[in-house]
C-alpha cells in the first residue's frame, strides 16, 4: 500500500489529496453513523431489531388477483414494490417524506424540489398503472393496496391481519 | 497478478457493462420504461438530494429525454467495445451510468448500490497513460477491498456479530415477501435455528474481514478472488441477493493491464 501511495503522490497530487479526504470523510461518516452518498457507506445488514415480534409488508392486487413477487426477478420486484411501498407510507404519513422531520430540525427547511406533495397522487396511480400492466403483460384496471401483519412462528411467517389502504 | 492488455481489459469490461443493460431493459427498468415516474426518494443522501435540486432527474423520467439518455447509454458501452481506442465514449458511458444510478434508484425508492462496480470499473480507461490507468486500477482494487472491510467493520462496531439473534431478524425482514408468497424449508429452517443462522452470519463476517490483507499485499489476491466467490453465492442462497455487478470488481484481483505499443 505504501508503494501505491508514493506512486500516487508523486505521480499526481489532486488524486493523493482526493484519496486523503476520502479516508477522513470515512472515518468521520463511520464514526458518526451518517450515510452522505452511495461510495462511502456499506453498512447494510449490521443493524436488526432482534425485538421485533411484528413484521408488515404491502400486499398488491390487481383486479382482484394478488400479484405474486416471487414470479418476478430481483430488479422487476425492486421496480413493483419499492415505490409502492413508498406510497403507501406516504399515503399514511399525509405526504411528509420520513426525512422531513429531521431535515426542519438541521436547517430549519425543506426544499420543495425533493420533496412530494399530494397533488401529484392521481399521477403516481397512473403510472403504476401502467407500469404494473406492463409487468403483468394484461392491462390493469384496478389496484387494491394492503397492509399486512405477519408473525413468525417455527421459522414460518403466519399472516396476522390485513388492512386495505387505497384502491385506485 | 496477471498483466493482460488493457484494451482486452476494456473489452471484457464494457462486454459485461452491455450485458447489464440487456438485463435491465428485458426487465423494463431503464428510463424509457419508467418515463412518469413522479415520486422520487432520495433519503438522507446529500448526493441524491443535489441531484434532485438541480432537477434533471425529474426530465429524464419525460418520455423523449428518457429514451434519448437509454439511447446513448447503450450506444456509449458498444462503442467502447468495439472502438477500445477512443476515450470519450467510455467516460460518457462512466458518467451516464452514474446518472442512470442516483435516477433509477431515487425513483424506485430503493437506494441499491451494487452499480457502482460497473461504474468504477470504466473509470481506469478515462485515461490514457500506462501509468494513469496502472494507479486508478489499483485504487478500484483498493476501494473494492474497502468495500468488504468496511462492511465488516459495520457488523464488528455495531456489535451484530455478538448478537445471537441478528441474522435471525435480518432474515425474518429479508425473506417475508417472499415466504408470504411461498413456503421455503432452508430459510425457515434458519429462522427457527438461530445458532445456524448466526454461525453463517459470523462466516460471512470473517469472509469480508479477510479481505483487509489485501490492504497489504497483492499475494492474497487469488484467496481473495475464491472468498468473493464463495460470499456471492452464499449471499445468493441464504440472503437471495446477487450483486452481479459488483463482482465484475473481482477482475482487479486478477489482472492489472498494460498499454502495448501494438494493440490487439
Amino acid at each position: 500500500m505504501r508503494k501505491y501511495i508514493t506512486s500516487l503522490w508523486e505521480h499526481s497530487k489532486i488524486a493523493s489529496i482526493l484519496l486523503g479526504i476520502f479516508v477522513v470523510g470515512q472515518v468521520f461518516l463511520s464514526y458518526k453513523g451518517i450515510e452522505i452518498t452511495p461510495w462511502l457507506h456499506w453498512g447494510m445488514y449490521s443493524k436488526a431489531d432482534t425485538q421485533k415480534k411484528a413484521f408488515t409488508i404491502y400486499r398488491i392486487e390487481a383486479d382482484g388477483e394478488r400479484v405474486l413477487l416471487s414470479n418476478f426477478n430481483d430488479l422487476q420486484r425492486e421496480c413493483i414494490y419499492s415505490p409502492l411501498e413508498h406510497y403507501a407510507y406516504l399515503i399514511e404519513n399525509n405526504f411528509k417524506e420520513p426525512y422531513e422531520d429531521y431535515y426542519i430540525s438541521k436547517i430549519g427547511t425543506v426544499t420543495k424540489s425533493f420533496t412530494v406533495e399530494q397533488a401529484i397522487e392521481e399521477q403516481f396511480q397512473k403510472w403504476y398503472k401502467k407500469r404494473l400492466s406492463a409487468y403483468l403483460n394484461n392491462e390493469v384496471k384496478s389496484i387494491a393496496l394492503y397492509k399486512v401483519r405477519y408473525k413468525y412462528e417455527n421459522g414460518r411467517a403466519v399472516e396476522e391481519k390485513q388492512k386495505l389502504i387505497q384502491t385506485f | 497478478m496477471r498483466k493482460l492488455d488493457a484494451y482486452i481489459l476494456k473489452r471484457m469490461v464494457f462486454s459485461f457493462i452491455l450485458l447489464d443493460l440487456a438485463y435491465r431493459y428485458f426487465s423494463s427498468a431503464l428510463f424509457h420504461d419508467l418515463s412518469g415516474a413522479v415520486i422520487p426518494f432520495t433519503s438522507l443522501d446529500l448526493l441524491y438530494i443535489g441531484f434532485h435540486i438541480l432537477g434533471f432527474p425529474q426530465k429524464l423520467m419525460t418520455p423523449p429525454l428518457g429514451i434519448i439518455f437509454d439511447l446513448l447509454l447503450i450506444l456509449s458501452a458498444i462503442i467502447s467495445i468495439f472502438k477500445v481506442e477512443w476515450r470519450w465514449p467510455t467516460i460518457a458511458c462512466g458518467l451516464l451510468l452514474f446518472i442512470y444510478m442516483i435516477v433509477f434508484n431515487s425513483y424506485t425508492n430503493h437506494h441499491y448500490h451494487s452499480l457502482i462496480g460497473v461504474i468504477l470499473m470504466t473509470v481506469p480507461f478515462y485515461f490514457k497513460s500506462e501509468k494513469s490507468m496502472s494507479l486508478s486500477w489499483q485504487s478500484v482494487r483498493y476501494y473494492f477491498i474497502f468495500i468488504f472491510v468496511s462492511a465488516s467493520l459495520w457488523k464488528l462496531f455495531r456489535g451484530a456479530i455478538f448478537d445471537g439473534d441478528h441474522m435471525v431478524a435480518i432474515l425474518k425482514e429479508q425473506h417475508l415477501l417472499s415466504l408470504a408468497d411461498n413456503s421455503n424449508v432452508f430459510i425457515e429452517y434458519l429462522i427457527s435455528h438461530s445458532h445456524m443462522s448466526q454461525l453463517l452470519f459470523i462466516s460471512a463476517f470473517t469472509c469480508q474481514f479477510l479481505f483487509v490483507f489485501g490492504l497489504f499485499s497483492r499475494k492474497f489476491d487469488f484467496i481473495l478472488l475464491i472468498l468473493l466467490l464463495i460470499f456471492m453465492t452464499m449471499n445468493l442462497i441464504v440472503m437471495h441477493v446477487f450483486s452481479f455487478e459488483l463482482m465484475i470488481l473481482g477482475l482487479t484481483l486478477i489482472f492489472t493491464p498494460i498499454v502495448r505499443k501494438n494493440p490487439v
